[in-house]
């Protein structure tokens, strides 16, 4: 039960973080890089919860966007992964960060991909870097 | 391992109980954020609101200079006033969410301003609630005229708008105002100013970066066309 109330913690922190970062024109989604390592952390309904804490408070509209669904899928989709790859857990999580942050721009926004390549470069590193030491701390 | 088991329903109830906030309250979720997210430090709401006006008159101004009405561009006074209840949490769009929907006459395409100043149009519309794509919308592109001369741009969003495809043989000097000009929008409605000119990527136009006399994440209240 710690280790779920640190990483609702960590995550709640995340999103404070984000929050803040944005409003200086700082993008970065640590709060998906804190679930895609919680994928590898928590049981199914413990990381359903913390997915659907972080769509509560990213939520931004009164109707389901492809936006959020993608977010919250793309953790629920690592954590299945577990079931079909078996792979060193810091390396899986590792590989989780990249392929969902690479699929969470490109399905969200294919042009602001590849038109921003920069931005998803430094978004990624900061992802990969957060997620593995989220995975560190909390496993 | 076994406290997961035992523990397994309080999460099926508490993540059921998250979906149907997140489905029917959301603006429980948007107050949070709000409380989360960060307020005006940079500057106070008097001074927002002192350089909004300043930034209306103007265009007032330049409008009696290029001998247009100002006061039948600048007037307010028919729109509707709502809140902003939350903003597009991510850096691939810029968008906000207004508490006046469909109910209170809102529709899809009109103007949206703060103290006169246009931020944006309506993107989609809920009942109660409303989207609005604003200018620092990746996407977000609208004619706009610049000066008393009114030349010709277009506005190109993102962080940092511009207004491009200026023309090379015209000149445009610093501190000039960029106005709507775009077909269901209202005429002269001031956009911001230039702040600095440059040649385009291909150096066939000039494009003008431009400053805004408002910081969108203090907005807290617009005025939509009606």
């Amino acid at each position: 039960m710690i280790t779920f109330l640190a990483g609702l913690v960590i995550l709640a922190f995340s999103l404070f973080l984000q929050f803040q970062l944005a409003g200086f024109g700082l993008w970065f989604n640590l709060a998906l890089a804190v679930l895609i390592a919680a994928a590898f952390i928590f049981d199914f309904w413990e990381l359903v919860f913390l997915d659907l804490f972080a769509v509560f408070l990213l939520n931004w509209e009164p109707a389901p966007t492809l936006t959020l669904i993608t977010f919250a899928l793309i953790p629920i989709a690592a954590f299945l992964s577990k079931k079909v790859i078996r792979w060193e857990s810091w390396i899986h999580a590792f590989v989780a960060l990249a392929v969902g942050f690479l699929l969470f721009y490109l399905i969200i926004d294919a042009h602001f991909f590849t038109s921003h390549l920069i931005t998803f470069v430094t978004d990624l590193i900061v992802g990969l870097l957060v997620g593995e030491l989220v995975f560190l701390a909390l496993s | 391992m076994s406290y997961r088991k035992q523990h397994v329903w309080i999460f099926i109830l508490a993540s059921a109980a998250l979906a149907i906030l997140i489905g029917f309250k959301p603006a429980y979720g948007w107050r949070l954020r709000a409380w989360l997210s960060p307020e005006g430090e940079a500057q106070t709401t008097d001074q927002i609101s002192l350089a909004a006006d300043n930034a209306s008159l103007r265009l007032q101004l330049t409008a009696l200079q290029s001998g247009q009405s100002a006061a039948s561009n600048t007037n307010t006074a028919d729109g509707i006033h709502a809140m902003v209840y939350s903003s597009y949490p991510f850096g691939f769009k810029s968008q906000i969410v207004l508490n006046a929907g469909s109910d209170a006459g809102i529709q899809i395409g009109k103007a949206v301003t703060y103290q006169g100043i246009f931020i944006g149009t309506v993107q989609s519309v809920f009942p109660d609630s409303a989207v609005v794509q604003t200018i620092f919308d990746p996407s977000f592109k609208t004619p706009v005229r610049i000066g008393s001369q009114g030349i010709d741009a277009l506005l190109v969003g993102g962080s940092f708008p511009k207004a491009t495809s200026i023309s090379k043989s015209v000149t445009v000097t610093n501190g000039d105002n960029v106005y709507t000009a775009a077909s269901g929008l209202p005429y002269h409605l001031l956009v911001g100013t230039v702040a600095q000119m440059s040649a385009s990527a291909d150096d066939v136009f000039k494009e003008a970066g431009l400053n805004f006399s408002y910081d969108l994440m203090d907005i807290q209240s617009v005025l939509v066309e009606r």
